[in-house]
């Protein structure tokens, strides 16, 4: 097509104008809010689907773009399911009095956890208090001081019928220092020696054998003792046991009535009634206590009887329906769980009362969200996970084991059993990979939900937005929303996407814009917002990361960075690049030039040598190689050697957007015919020499168009873009307008022909049946030009051979 | 005014234990303290007998008893208990005396001399029996009104001071504070006693966990057997 049968757009494409009188409203005041997931259907349908799915492995990976909501959204959806949810249950640890270091996991029904943890505190300060006194009591100290009386008597009883029974036999029973002895008695008194010297013999004989015989009794008396201590012992023990029993039974009585439908409850009481009965002794610790005064409920709480606890793990005495847990910090203990240690001059001790519940115990029953990324970023966390999924229970390991460094013997936790729905959320780019190299990934999160980053803009959709846009203009108690504000606000909505005919669904950045057009607003007393707010809003925000934008204006218009707006010049043109600097995109001219002489077929791109370059970059470059082969130089080979470069660019060059524009400045350079300055290009050129769609088209107009209104509007300054970038066209207002006023222009083209046609202002030229343009045409130029340098090779490897 | 504490001791070694109470209770009395071994001459007339022996208590077995080594054993005890007291006096300050007397002098202390009763094997500050009661031990005076019972009752209050221990009254129908319903000063606890008889005090002195009972003198009975408690005589 002829350069002037192709004419600029007209400005209703230049700006797909968002029309909503239609609608019927005149404020955000007249609307309802809209609380639906708009546009995320599918993503809805499949977090459904993933929590209604009660078999496991249905766990939920959830992408899409920061700023789309998918945090909330999923929250919204799970916490309403979860608010139907069955109640789940409480988890306690206890002491195992069997095997101390594996403490045993108790599960009890919603709030009972809580409940059991109370009794048992109240049933030691109980006994703390009943069993001293039981056995300070009146009731006590009589029957033991009976018991002892008893023992004393018999004891006595035994030695006062050896003692009369000698008296018999003239004989007197005593008391030594050590213990007994035996003498003669003379007249009722001890006998003297000088008496018992001057007895007949007979009597002496007959006092030593009855000294004999009371010997052997007393003898066998006394060794007896032992036993009627130890018997005095016992006695008391019994008694003792007796009372302790009588103070203990009932009051565990009174927990198994309580607790009877726990059977695991019961076994641990039975153990806790048989250390309690065994270890009586330590609910005396108030009398040995040195400070009196501690308080009942901490003696309670010490070391002594902490066997006696619960830990109370988790418990849900207040909650309704299922837990939802969102873990922010989702480490490995604090998804399974950590035990603690304390320590004590220089040793670490630990015991069931430290193991510390984490998300997953938290969220058992219920449902668990994690940040993905974050989630991997914490060593052994995602193993840890997936065990715990893989296993359906949740083992609480040290960290130190996962290292493989278990130095102390630490817990060995029964492990309580999990069941609970994970919802991942992340970006498609990790979903992706773990589907790749995960092997276990995709048995465990079987279900994805993916989020739309941008919905078509139907009239229904963009009545749903209005909805959306009314939901958070109240929930941000911002200032009402006039038609033309919303109707601004749909726009940039478009403009955020590159698509006249979508709309984003990035709720981050519209929430962003609605707050900032509300306090622009506010700031001039405004009642309501229009879309001159919206547009300062907008203008603000560019302005406010615009220092980089500007320094590069600056360099252009100082003449440090060469770029032409007007004229023509041979193997030079305009190029359009746009820049991303965090969340602010603006686009730059760039001069691409090249150069063009005999050589072996060779195109060099200097960004790709210097590796400047990158790959996209490079595939563009080869493919506007193969198209100047194909269309120049099918029947002969192409002697050619040339060159591409941005000119001074220092940095990293990507994306093959520049591609149309680099050939049609090689073309000129092979050709010898000078490129129009005053237009600049941006579009992607196939090997068939179709013109491609490209981003930022928008940014990249506005670019140049910034650099010709600085330097005064001439009327024939424009840009020429793909096509089918048409529809993507929203452009500022003052681009509009010059556009409308004649002073600036913006073509259109879908074929390589239509771009030389409007660069070289001459014709492309046909090719005929055998493949020759017509000479004076620009393909005709560069073909003659190639046919040329061709014979001239053919010429010089035949004399170099001669 | 109390210048000497004299505990009456058969010639058994006493346990270090009661040692540290003895000494307790006269620092607690500003005295001195007087342990007098009394030797049983029964004892010694039947150790002179040719085939005296003795059954030991502790192991059942048979020794000969003479009256040499009944007089070694007597000795060595007195100089342990003279080292104890010695180590125990090395800390704190204590004057004492150890003798050896070979008969019982009368049970009435002399003026100026408070004499311990001391039931066989019992500690002085602990409550009886009643091992898993761990329960505070009392001090027991029992008061008739007299000046003696006054002394009485201030030596109980200086012991109670010094080792932080309750008292309780035992106030005949003599004493002022019988059937009344004020306390003296330093006293926890009063209760009426009727005469100052074994049966009478048994019950009272296990229902407060008496470990030592303060009597003066003019109460003492001569017939009467004291209370199986250790038992201070005030004069």
């Amino acid at each position: 097509m002829a350069a002037k049968d192709l004419k600029p757009l007209g400005v209703e494409q230049l700006y797909h104008r968002c029309d909503l009188s239609r609608f019927g409203f005149r404020s955000t005041a007249d609307l309802s809010p809209d609380f639906s997931a708009l546009g995320q259907e599918r993503a809805m349908d499949a977090i459904n689907f993933a929590v209604g799915m009660p078999h496991p492995g249905y766990n939920l990976f959830v992408s899409g773009s920061t700023g789309i909501g998918r945090r909330e959204l999923v929250a919204r959806t799970i916490n309403e399911r979860a608010a139907k949810g069955e109640a789940p249950l409480d988890w306690v640890y206890v002491h195992n009095f069997e095997r101390s270091h594996e403490p045993c996991m108790l599960s009890l029904p919603q709030g009972l956890g809580r409940a059991l943890s109370r009794d048992m505190q109240k049933l030691v300060e109980q006994l703390l208090i009943q069993i001293p006194a039981t056995f300070k009591s009146d009731d006590y100290r009589n029957r033991v001081q009976e018991l002892t009386d008893e023992f004393e008597q018999r004891e006595e009883n035994a030695f006062k019928g050896l003692g009369e029974k000698a008296h018999e036999e003239q004989i007197t029973l005593m008391r030594t220092p050590s213990g007994y002895t035996l003498g003669p008695l003379r007249e009722g008194k001890l006998m003297t020696p000088d008496q018992f010297k001057a007895l007949p013999n007979e009597e002496k004989e007959r006092i030593k054998a009855a000294l004999e015989r009371l010997n052997a009794e007393l003898t066998s008396l006394v060794r007896d003792l032992p036993k009627l201590q130890q018997e005095q012992r016992e006695a008391i023990k019994a008694l003792e046991d007796e009372i302790t029993h009588s103070i203990i039974d009932p009051a565990l009585s009174v927990l198994r009535e309580k607790y009877g439908a726990q059977t695991e409850v019961l076994t641990f009481l039975d153990q806790v009634h048989q250390d309690m009965i065994e270890n009586v002794d330590d609910f005396f610790a108030p009398e040995k206590d040195d400070n009196a005064k501690t308080p009942l409920h901490k003696l309670a709480k010490s070391d002594a009887f902490r066997r006696y606890h619960i830990n109370l793990l988790v418990s849900h005495d207040n909650d309704g329906g299922s837990p939802v847990v969102v873990e922010d910090i989702p480490s490995y203990q604090n998804l399974v769980g950590r035990i603690e240690y304390r320590s004590s001059f220089g040793t670490l001790s630990t015991d069931f009362s430290l193991i510390q519940p984490g998300a997953l115990h938290r969220a058992n029953g219920g449902y668990l969200i994690v940040d993905a990324q974050k989630l991997l970023t914490y060593p052994f966390a995602w193993e840890g996970l997936k065990r715990a999924l893989r296993n359906h229970e949740i083992r609480i390991d040290p960290l130190e084991k996962m290292y493989g460094i278990s130095g102390t013997r630490s817990l060995e936790a029964e492990p309580i059993p999990l069941k609970v729905k994970v919802i991942l959320i992340g970006e498609r780019r990790l979903y992706y990979l773990l589907k790749a190299y995960d092997p276990e990934f995709s048995s465990l999160f079987k279900i994805y939900a993916d989020f739309n980053e941008q919905l078509d803009r139907s009239r229904e959709n963009v009545e749903s937005y209005l909805g959306l846009i009314t939901q958070l203009v109240q929930e941000e108690a911002l200032a009402p929303f006039t038609l033309t504000g919303l109707e601004r606000i749909v726009e940039q909505s478009s403009r955020r996407v590159d698509d006249s005919a979508k709309l984003s669904l990035n709720r981050g950045q519209l929430v962003d814009l609605l707050r900032e057009a509300s306090y622009c607003a506010t700031q001039v007393g405004a009642s309501e917002v229009d879309a001159a707010h919206v547009s300062r809003a907008l203008k603000l925000a560019r302005t406010r990361s615009a220092q980089y934008s500007e320094l590069m204006q600056e360099q252009i218009e100082r003449g440090t960075v060469m770029l032409a707006s007007s004229g023509a010049a041979v193997g030079q043109g305009n190029g359009l690049t746009v820049f991303q600097l965090g969340d602010q995109r603006f686009g730059k001219p760039a001069r691409i030039s090249a150069t063009a002489r005999l050589g072996s077929g060779k195109l060099i791109d200097i960004e790709r040598e210097t590796e400047l370059g990158g790959p996209i970059h490079t595939k563009g470059v080869m493919i506007l190689a193969n198209c100047i082969g194909a269309r120049y130089a099918r029947n002969a080979p192409l002697s050619l050697h040339a060159s591409l470069v941005f000119e001074q660019s220092y940095g990293m060059v990507d994306g093959d957007s520049a591609s149309a524009m680099e050939l049609c400045v090689l073309l000129s350079a092979i050709s010898g015919l000078p490129i129009k300055q005053s237009f600049a290009v941006t579009g992607s050129i196939n090997q068939q020499g179709e013109i491609q769609a490209i981003g930022g088209v928008n940014e990249k107009i506005e670019g140049f168009f910034e650099l010709c209104r600085n330097r005064g509007l001439s009327g024939d300054q424009g840009v020429i873009i793909p096509k089918t970038n048409v529809d993507h066209l929203i452009l500022d207002q003052e681009v509009v307008t010059a556009c409308a006023d004649g002073q600036f222009n913006i073509y259109a083209v879908s074929t390589l022909d239509e771009l030389i046609s409007l660069l070289f202002g001459r014709e492309p030229g046909k090719a005929d049946d055998d493949g020759r343009y017509p000479p004076a045409s620009v393909n005709g130029r560069v073909q003659q030009q190639l046919l040329d340098w061709t014979e001239q090779a053919r010429k010089l490897s035949g004399k170099s051979e001669q | 005014m109390i210048r000497q504490l004299l505990i009456r001791l058969d010639t058994r070694l006493p346990d270090p234990k009661e040692l540290t109470d003895w000494v307790a209770l006269a620092q607690a009395l500003d005295a001195d303290l007087l342990a007098q071994l009394e030797e049983d001459e029964a004892l010694s007339t039947l150790a002179g007998l040719p085939f005296s022996t003795e059954i030991c208590r502790a192991s059942a077995t048979t020794r000969p008893l003479n009256t040499a080594n009944l007089d070694r054993r007597t000795e060595r005890n007195i100089r342990v208990l003279n080292q104890l007291l010695a180590e125990i006096a090395r800390n704190q300050p204590l004057n004492w005396q150890v003798t050896r007397i070979s008969h019982q002098s009368s049970v009435r202390p002399a003026a100026d001399t408070a004499l311990l009763q001391l039931r066989s094997g019992q500690p002085l500050f602990k409550a009886g029996v009643l091992a898993k009661s761990a329960s505070q031990p009392h001090i027991a005076v029992i008061h008739n009104g007299d000046e003696a019972s006054e002394h009485a009752l201030e030596s109980a209050r200086r012991i109670a001071s010094q080792l932080a221990l309750p008292i309780v009254l035992l106030a005949l129908p003599a004493s002022p504070w019988h059937q009344t319903h004020g306390l003296p000063a330093g006293v926890a606890v009063r209760t009426d006693l009727a005469v100052p008889q074994r049966e009478q005090l048994l019950p009272l002195l296990r229902a407060w966990q008496v470990s030592l009972l303060v009597l003066p003198a003019s109460l003492l009975n001569e017939d009467e057997s004291l209370p199986p408690v250790a038992t201070l005589i005030t004069p």
